[in-house]
């Protein structure tokens, strides 16, 4: 077939855009038709091989609804003995490449997924996708040109955004900053400021990764620390003009050089919680929109949001999706015997659920619960009328606490109830605590600078914007008669030196830093260090 | 103004690029490619008009081959920035020699670094280059070359047809180019307008890829009209040019001559010309339309042959080959839909011989679009729709396989009867939006043919299947013989499927399966193993139909098989097998196999065939099934008749073993006597069974001493009879019956039961008559001693003629020793 390059360059931008994009424009019935015909595919593979047969049961399934009559919902528990070994001749396609997971949900080191080609191309499909809409401003629009800088904030192989970039790559002739094979070299650190610095000279179109960090470089610009140092390389006509260019803006605007102002970004490619907290300072600084996705090493790019950088439509082709409502989800909860009820994509009403899916082309994962929870926010898009459901992140399963057994509290919910203050905060975590009887959210927070704080008051802000947010946490504290939440400040550079401490441990990438959510009791003992905390 | 040959082509070159720019301007998208390519036609024009105002105003000669020069680079930077474009290289270097560019034609135009002086001389342009002319002209030249080698090295590597053949065009014009301007630089060949000739045929090369392969993307909707146009201007100028010379020769100057003149002139011309004007639309349809000139003519013969046959294949074959021929395709393809399992299955292919067995099913994505939409769509726009992102693998692989281009719906009454497929064109081109229409033109035109052939088709299939069925449901019910069963049922397999052999294996009690039947249509029984037990690597896999009930095609192509495993399964004199369990109501029989190795057809076993055999293995199942348990029935009758036998020989007075003595006799005399190994098998049974009626008979008269009383015999002489009964239900031993029911009856016709005559008696009755008087006379019976060998010969011959028959007692006497 004609190579996305090569289109490019004859101008096919319409057969572009459907290629990649030409999923927003299915009805619902089509979603799932492709659906059913990729699942039945997909039972065919599993059934010749051993692996699949296991998960499939003595009976295979000849259709949809046999299918999900018969066979059991799985977590990693599953897969690990095969998986861990690597055993290729157990799976229903040979992998080209495998990749694992941050290991971040504790019971299992690393979770690894095998990727057949066909998968591994779809990753790199959906991130082509992604820098469709990322870059566009209408339908149809198609900026991305052959040799577009792109820098990358994330891990390299194994991990399953190294995955995506390679096969990213393969779809199209991008210009890495720094090269792939220079940046797999590289601690994650030095990765980003490597490709920061190449942007200077190479320009930067694309920029994929932690919202967290375009936010932090923004910073660094704003306050004048992350001025331009002037390099050999940069003695270029076209970066003098363009540093030229954003200074005189800059000036012009009577502010700071801000990114925005030196890179004219295409599009800026984000995941995670922070993406939608941080999407107005991203703006601000870079002069473009995150656009949100969602993707996992287990079932790769999943769902993506379109350019009004609303809800996020699913894929069609990458997995067979099936949800569990949150009353199935909670039962399930309640008793792990419970087997939960699952609904299709075309039978979403509006509300939370938990994700279930099926890979296609041949991969392993068969009614996989990867633990996060989407949330219906439309049952189309009426702006741009995709007439497709439309979901937002809600949570990681194991990320929710859960007070007085109804008001679940979500990583965003914190993070939007401290952006909606004036705390300069630098971060935080939060537990569920019970003190005398009493069931209390409890806030850590590291802020920028030592700052002389009514903790009493901060406490009350965040506790008054959270009831704003998440109307049972408003509905609990009106029933409990109490502040059902607590704040204790961090001395300054606790997360910095237990990132260190960690660095020096040789953790993980995803180890580096404690979750936001529910740290465990080793976790805070080494954030806390020599238990300094206020409040 | 001084218009010369070299100023007409100069000002006609000038038009054309400045046409093209036109063109290029506002045609749409704009993209780099096109910004970069108008700069360079722009730069031409600019180049051909100053060539032009060179000869014309030879008074500014030197500034007007300056702006040659200048143009030339200008094109040349412009070609530089075209290839950068087209090859989406981004770098600092495109500035930088963008800037040097401009300066070099700055110097080019605006001083004598490059020309030092120009004039023109009867159409001979004399001019001196300066010493710098290298370092002023060198970089564009390089560039240019870059740009050549750029480009010629993108082309090699493009994959997509389209762009290939585009780039060809302007790589010529490059080169033609280039070649044209480095004459400027052969003193010799300098003087002459060879670049400004060049560089028409440059422009004329852009112009013929614009029109023929829509260059850039670039679609003139106007371009046919304009060509057709041609010959009427042609015929326009020769009427005037007739007219005038009429006019000029013989000085015609009155209106009236005039008008009559013109007049005549006229219809002259109209005549004549009508038949060249014709001739000159061929000639451009040939040049610039080339497929639709073929494609007109196939519709014509498309729409002729095919209304006028019902036959399906003749049909699909003729269109086939005809598109086939007209575009100049490798393949094509027609796939047909089952009216029983809505699958749609290759019917008729060319090119793609490889491909058989496979079909669309149901729910395959390109069904479902054409369920929705009548236009054709092709293999890239297959490759970009979501709606195809759910073919699976291997229907990606199968189409991939097929190598096609282009699907085209057939549709009859809003219904989709079939898809018509399209190989790749030989020139590598995409099928044109003219061929397309050609194409779903001949689909549409030809549905309704198409589809009543189908249904004519299918309907004879229908008919010719329930003919077959009846016909052979007709003859196994008539029979209850296993063996007439099985080659009742393989010959009809074959000759309604027309397979190449059929085979019967039937699965023992010990799993083990032997080929009870063939029906071969030619000289295949002894390697197809007739009556022997099949290979064990076989017999796993018939364990496996079988067991699962399925019914399977095998491909003798198919990789997943082994060269030892296709010869037990017998495959290699096949081109595909269909094994079909035969299945009875509470057991599994055994398998019917089919081979086929001459099909004309893409499908060897079409749908309403494995239905066809499918229906004849159930057929066949019930009636072995019935001939299985019969001969059971029969054999444990034989049994049960067997055991009666031995008891009466142990209830009479003859020794024990009286009957196997007489069996032994009569089957030594049925042997001297030359019957058949059938009839000493008779004669045989009848020996053992002979006497079995005396069942019948109380002990008190079987072993009476004394004589019997007439009641007795009475009783006595109804043992014939009623041996002949017990026999004659079992089909094994009807012929049995016969004999049995008259081995008492003597030759003179004084015996019993019947008082039968001479050759009335049969046969074997009377042979056994000959062996039982023998055997009864040696023997020691109740009531008489036992006699010698020479004294029962002696009694035989006495009563030779009368009561035996003296042929047989002579053949007896010579074969009986003691």
């Amino acid at each position: 077939m004609t190579d996305l390059n090569t289109m490019i360059e004859q101008g096919r931008q319409k057969e572009i855009w459907i290629k990649y994009l030409g999923f927003l424009d299915l009805s619902i019935d089509e979603f799932m038709d492709i659906q059913e015909r990729l699942l039945l595919e997909q039972i065919e593979l599993l059934g010749s091989s051993m692996m699949g047969r296991m998960l499939l049961g003595d009976k295979i399934p000849k259709t949809v609804k046999e299918f999900r009559k018969n066979v059991p919902l799985t977590t990693y528990q599953d897969y690990h003995e095969l998986l861990d070994e690597k055993k290729a001749d157990v799976l229903p396609r040979e992998p080209v490449a495998w990749a694992h997971t941050s290991g971040r949900s504790g019971t299992f080191r690393w979770k690894w997924a095998p990727y057949s080609k066909e998968m591994f191309d779809s990753l790199g499909e959906s991130v082509t996708g992604a820098m469709i809409l990322a870059s566009c401003t209408k339908k149809g629009e198609v900026l991305l040109e052959p040799n577009d800088t792109v820098l990358l904030a994330t891990a390299p192989s194994p991990y399953m955004s190294g995955e995506i970039s390679k096969s990213a790559d393969e779809q199209m002739k991008l210009r890495f900053l720094p090269s792939l094979k220079d940046g797999d070299e590289m601690g994650f650190r030095d990765r980003i400021k490597s490709g920061f610095k190449l942007a200077m000279v190479e320009g930067l179109d694309f920029f994929y990764g932690l919202a967290s960090i375009l936010v932090g470089i923004g910073e660094q610009f704003e306050k004048g620390s992350g001025s331009i140092k002037f390099t050999a390389k940069m003695l270029r006509p076209d970066v003098i003009w363009r540093l030229l260019k954003g200074y005189v803006v800059a000036k012009i605007k009577n502010g700071k050089v801000l990114p925005k102002d030196i890179w004219k970004l295409k599009g800026i490619m984000t995941g995670g919680v922070d993406a939608s907290i941080y999407k107005k300072q991203i703006e601000y600084y870079w002069g473009k929109k995150p656009l949100e996705g969602y993707a996992c090493t287990e079932g790769g790019s999943l769902c993506m949001q379109a350019w009004n950088y609303e809800g996020m439509t699913f894929y069609c082709e990458n997995a067979f999706l099936e949800f569990i409502p949150h009353e199935e989800h909670k039962k399930n909860k309640e008793d792990p015997d419970y087997q939960p009820k699952t609904v299709l994509y075309n039978e979403l009403e509006l509300g939370v659920y938990e994700l279930v899916f099926t890979n296609f082309h041949g991969g392993i994962f068969t009614r996989y619960r990867i633990g996060d929870l989407f949330e219906v926010i439309s049952l189309r898009d009426d702006e741009l009328d995709i007439d497709l459901p439309q979901v937002q992140f809600y949570s990681r399963d194991s990320d929710i606490i859960n007070l007085a057994g109804f008001a679940l509290i979500t990583e965003k919910d914190i993070w939007q109830a401290l952006e909606k203050t004036d705390l300069d905060y630098y971060e935080w975590v939060a537990r569920k605590e019970i003190k005398d009887n009493k069931t209390y959210l409890r806030l850590f927070i590291e802020l920028k600078s030592v700052t002389d704080l009514d903790t009493k008051k901060v406490e009350k802000q965040i506790s008054a914007a959270l009831r704003e947010i998440n109307s049972d946490y408003d509905d609990l504290e009106k029933m409990l008669g109490y502040t059902a939440l607590t704040i204790s400040m961090l001395n300054p550079g606790a997360f910095g030196m237990y990132m260190d401490y960690q660095q020096s441990q040789g953790a993980d990438l995803a180890h580096t830093k404690p979750p936001h959510m529910k740290p465990t009791q080793d976790q805070m003992k080494n954030l806390l260090g020599d238990k300094k905390v206020k409040g | 103004m001084v218009l010369t040959i070299v100023t007409i082509i100069a000002g006609l070159a000038f038009l054309l690029y400045t046409g093209l720019y036109i063109v290029v301007t506002v045609s749409k998208p704009q993209t780099e490619i096109h910004r970069t390519f108008r700069r360079y036609l722009l730069a031409m024009a600019l180049w051909s008009v100053s060539a032009f105002l060179l000869y014309i105003d030879q008074t500014r000669a030197v500034f007007w081959f300056r702006m040659m020069s200048g143009a030339g680079l200008g094109a040349m930077l412009s070609i530089y920035m075209f290839t950068r474009a087209t090859t989406k290289v981004k770098n600092w270097q495109g500035i930088a020699v963008f800037i040097i560019s401009l300066i070099m034609i700055g110097l080019t135009v605006f001083t004598n670094l490059l020309t030092e002086s120009v004039s023109v001389k009867d159409g001979y342009i004399i001019y001196a280059l300066a010493g710098t002319t290298a370092v002023v002209a060198g970089p564009g030249y390089i560039l240019i070359l870059i740009s050549l080698i750029t480009l010629v090295r993108f082309r090699q590597k493009s994959k997509d047809p389209v762009q290939r053949n585009r780039l060809l065009y302007i790589i010529l014009g490059i080169l033609v180019m280039i070649i044209g301007s480095m004459t400027n630089f052969i003193p010799v060949l300098g003087g002459y307008p060879f670049d400004i000739v060049a560089n028409s045929i440059g422009a004329l090369l852009l112009i013929y890829a614009i029109l023929r392969y829509q260059l850039l993307d670039i679609r003139i909707v106007i371009r046919q009209g304009l060509l057709y146009s041609i010959p009427t201007v042609i015929i326009g100028t020769v009427y005037f040019l007739i007219i005038t010379l009429f006019i000029n020769i013989f000085g015609l100057f009155s209106k009236a001559e005039v008008f009559l003149t013109s007049l005549v002139v006229a219809v002259i011309t109209a005549l004549l010309a009508e038949p060249f004007r014709v001739q000159a639309q061929a000639i451009i349809d040939r040049i610039f339309f080339r497929e639709k000139y073929d494609s007109r003519i196939m519709l014509q013969k498309l729409s002729s042959q095919t209304t006028s046959t019902l036959d399906l294949y003749k049909i699909t074959n003729t269109i086939l080959s005809e598109v086939a021929t007209t575009m100049h395709l490798p393949s094509a393809a027609f796939f047909f839909r089952d009216e029983d399992t809505g699958v749609f299955e290759l019917t008729t292919q060319i090119g793609l011989d490889d491909l058989r067995n496979q079909s669309f099913r149901q729910g395959h994505p390109l069904v479902l679009w054409f369920f929705n939409q009548n236009h054709p769509v092709g293999r890239q726009d297959m490759e970009v729709l979501p709606q195809f992102q759910s073919l699976w693998k291997s229907e990606r692989q199968l189409l991939k396989d097929m190598k096609a281009e282009l699907f085209i719906p057939i549709k009859v009454l809003s219904q989709l009867v079939g898809i018509f497929i399209l190989g790749p064109k030989r020139s590598e081109q995409p099928y044109s939006s003219e061929e397309i229409i050609t194409l779903t033109t001949v689909a549409n035109q030809t549905a309704a043919a198409i589809e009543n052939a189908r249904l004519y088709t299918a309907e004879q299939s229908r008919r010719k299947e329930i003919d077959t069925l009846y016909n052979l449901s007709n003859q196994l019910v008539g029979t209850e013989d296993l063996e007439t069963i099985l080659n009742t049922v393989t010959k009809h397999t074959v000759d309604s499927v027309q397979g190449t052999y059929a085979r019967i294996l039937i699965r023992d009690d010990n799993g083990d399966y032997y080929c009870q039947s063939i029906y071969p249509i030619k000289n295949l029984i002894d390697p197809l193993r007739y009556r022997n037990v099949e290979p064990i690597v076989a017999q796993y896999y018939y364990d496996m139909v079988l067991d699962n009930e399925l019914i399977v095609v095998i491909d003798t192509k198919d990789p997943n098989w082994h060269d030892e495993e296709k010869q037990a399964i017998f495959i290699n004199f096949a081109k595909t097998l269909c094994i079909c369990p035969l299945i009875g109501t509470d057991s599994k029989i055994g398998l019917l196999i089919l081979g086929e190795f001459h099909s004309r057809k893409a499908t060897p076993f079409t749908p309403s065939q494995l239905r066809l055999i499918n229906a004849i293995a159930d057929y066949a199942s019930s009636s072995i099934q019935r001939a299985i348990l019969h001969n059971k029935l029969e054999e444990n009758f034989l049994q049960t008749v067997i055991s009666l036998a031995n008891a009466m020989d142990a209830r009479d007075s003859y020794t024990g073993d009286h009957s196997q003595r007489m069996a032994a006799m009569a089957s030594q005399i049925g042997l001297e006597m030359e019957l058949s190994s059938k009839d000493i098998e008779t004669l045989h049974w009848a020996g053992i069974l002979h006497d079995i009626g005396k069942i019948g008979v109380p002990d008190q008269i079987l072993n009476k001493k004394g004589p019997l009383t007439k009641k007795e015999w009475v009783i006595m002489k109804e043992h014939p009879v009623t041996g002949a009964q017990i026999v004659e239900p079992i089909k094994y031993l009807a012929p049995v019956s016969p004999i049995i029911r008259a081995h008492h009856e003597k030759f003179d016709g004084t015996g019993y039961p019947y008082g039968l005559e001479g050759n009335d008696i049969p046969l074997g009755s009377r042979i056994l008559a000959v062996v039982d008087a023998y055997v009864a006379i040696r023997d020691k019976r109740v009531y008489s001693e036992a006699h010698t060998h020479e004294e029962a010969i002696a009694e035989l011959r006495r009563t030779s003629g009368t009561h035996f028959d003296p042929k047989i007692i002579d053949v007896f006497c010579k074969t009986i020793s003691e």
